[in-house]
């Protein structure tokens, strides 16, 4: 099983501290998306808005292997009434603004930073009406990304970048690059984060040959799905046992073999840690 | 420590949601229209949030009562069950709950008061005893110290004459019961397992001797104690491990008080046993001997062994036959 960790980044500007610091590199297989990679992280300069945000995340799960597992991090600046420009906040509420549907991202972990909700606008807003940060990808980004992880690895982090007091105008792409790259460690430890809950939480299964048997005899689809699962069963209940075992090579089909493995593992004690269980 | 808050925004002024708020200071609030946006969602992993689950502090509306499935009884004509709450701290990897939520947050329900109305309300209806039980959908104790629930419900349900409230749990959470006057209409049920399978499959539970010490001293307080055997788990050395147990279970209280006694074999509906070993896909339990019968799978001793069988035997040496209640289908 492999595990992915995935930015989706509205702009280069907000990219570019990541890109150096993860040491990623421009993928040359689609001039199209900016997409930047090394091992198993992927990065997606996006672009501004929801759907864009919402594309990229569908871009990537569409490249990769079906059985891949993702982590999925939006990272950008948003403005907040009151919160001080620089200061970073994890999404504990994501709000579309334009269809009022709420998503609620898993806080399974001790968090990284402060947590507020988040407003995602269609147009840059400057009211800073709600007691909330505010961006224009977060709920495009949320409901693509639950649609290939559990929601407890979906996570915007923004940086404040605008108040009240601090006009969005008087942001560039220095300032913006200069805000996520003191931020930068922190995100990379909190991919980390969630990358060893994954690994702890979403084991792979021991997979045992199956080619032999299926050169064998003719499975049908759903017989291979039984025997995928019979075979699952064997690793964890007769792991000092050979598979297969020569005995089965006298079943005359493809139902016998699987009648075969089922009695065998009918009559395989389960093991505790203290006892033996039938 | 609950960390993360959800709150109805229906029960934000709830006096009881207020107090219970009061006690993490430090966790984030975060208010939502109902707590199925978050508890009922698909794409969430219970097994994840286990670790680190949060509290929803919600409204429960429509029916309140329910009639317990069949084959679920303690010899009563009514019986009803209830859930103020939903989930438990413990994580026993038998537990049926992995299947049957989505999440492993906790949701409590704090309009108490509803609940009561509706119980006295089923009460009236009956005229003979009427069960309710309160455990299915979580652990009535172990949250005590947050939902005060069997403090409050206690007193109340003790007033209804025909009531009869089984607080089941694995927890020594207590001292509410310690400090009020035992309540004939009350059972405390302990669920015990063999110490073997306590410490392999039960995850953060009271061990058996704390948990026998806790009905020792509810015993010695007055209230009528349960035992709840369910589920058997298929060993192979069966009867040499119930022997052991029931003598020390039985050592340790007095039986000729036992109120009743269930027991019942290690049974999943199909779906829930699917999501469990999606969750668990390397939990050697999930793996064992098992039959599929009637949408439910039945996990039984190798080679068709009835283990209910064999630690009902051994359990009659204890307790009369008309105490002991099986619970649901074995094989």
């Amino acid at each position: 099983m492999r595990i992915l960790n995935n930015f989706i980044v509205a702009l280069p500007s907000e990219a570019a501290p990541l890109i150096d610091s993860l040491e990623l590199s421009r993928c040359s297989e689609s001039s199209k998306v900016k997409l930047y990679r090394r091992d198993n992280y992927r990065l997606i300069i996006c672009g501004i808005g929801k759907t864009a945000a919402a594309a990229a995340v569908g871009y990537i799960a569409g490249t990769e292997s079906a059985d891949t597992r993702h982590i999925w991090l939006n990272i950008g600046i948003a403005g907040h009434s009151t919160l001080a420009k620089g200061s970073i906040g994890i999404a504990h509420r994501i709000i579309d603004q334009a269809t009022g549907t709420t998503y609620y991202p898993a806080m399974a972990f001790h968090t990284p930073c402060a947590s507020y909700s988040l407003v995602c606008h269609d147009a840059p807003d400057t009211t800073y009406a709600s007691d909330a940060m505010s961006d224009m990808e977060s709920s495009g980004f949320f409901a693509a990304a639950s649609k290939f992880s559990s929601v407890e690895f979906i996570h915007s982090l923004k940086i404040i970048s605008d108040n009240t007091s601090k006009d969005i105008r008087s942001l560039n792409r220095t300032t913006i690059s200069k805000m996520i790259a003191a931020h930068v460690k922190l995100i990379e430890s909190f991919a980390e984060l969630l990358e060893s809950i994954a690994v702890k939480h979403l084991p792979s299964v021991k997979a045992l040959p199956l080619d032999i048997l299926l050169a064998r005899w003719n499975f049908t689809a759903t017989q291979q799905s039984q025997l995928r699962d019979l075979a699952r069963r064997w690793a964890l209940l007769r792991p000092e046992h050979r598979w297969p075992t020569g005995e089965i090579f006298l079943c005359t089909s493809s139902h016998e073999a699987i009648e075969y493995l089922k009695s065998e593992l009918e009559s395989t004690p389960i093991k505790l840690q203290g006892s033996t269980t039938e | 420590m609950i960390s993360t808050i959800y709150i109805e925004a229906a029960v934000t002024e709830h006096p009881r949601a207020q107090l219970i708020t009061a006690k993490f200071p430090k966790a984030r609030i975060i208010e939502c229209d109902s707590y199925q946006e978050i508890f009922n969602r698909r794409q969430q992993n219970f097994r994840i949030q286990k670790e680190h689950p949060a509290l929803i502090l919600a409204h429960k509306r429509g029916r309140r009562l329910h009639p317990i499935p069949s084959g679920q009884h303690l010899g009563a004509e009514y019986n009803y069950y209830f859930s103020h709450l939903l989930n438990c701290p413990f994580d026993c990897r038998y537990c049926f709950l992995q299947g049957m939520f989505a999440s492993a947050n906790y949701v409590l329900f704090v309009n108490y008061e509803d609940f009561i109305e509706e119980i006295k309300e089923v009460c009236t209806k009956h005229t003979g005893v009427v069960h309710l039980f309160s455990g299915y959908d979580c652990d009535s104790l172990a949250l005590e110290p947050l939902s005060n629930f069997a403090n409050y419900f206690s007193p109340l349900v003790s007033k209804i004459d025909n009531a009869m409230l089984e607080l089941r749990t694995k927890s020594t959470q207590i001292r509410s019961l310690l400090t009020s006057a035992p309540s004939p209409n009350i059972i405390v049920a302990m669920s015990l397992a063999p110490e073997v399978i306590g410490q392999d499959l039960e995850h953060g539970v009271p061990s058996l001797g704390e948990r026998l010490q806790a009905l020792r001293r509810l015993q010695a307080h007055g209230f009528n104690i349960g035992l709840r055997f369910d589920p058997v788990i298929p060993l192979s050395n069966t009867t040499s491990t119930y022997r052991k147990f029931f003598a020390q279970v039985f050592a340790e209280i007095d039986k000729s008080a036992v109120h009743s006694v269930t027991i019942g074999g290690f049974r999943l509906p199909k779906a829930f046993a699917k999501r469990m070993t999606r969750l668990y896909p390397t939990e050697a339990l999930f793996a064992g001997p098992h039959v599929e019968f009637d949408g439910s799978v039945i996990f039984r001793g190798y080679r068709g062994t009835d283990t209910v069988a064999i630690a009902t035997a051994e359990l009659t040496r204890y307790v009369s036959s008309s105490k002991i209640f099986l619970q649901h289908m074995t094989t």
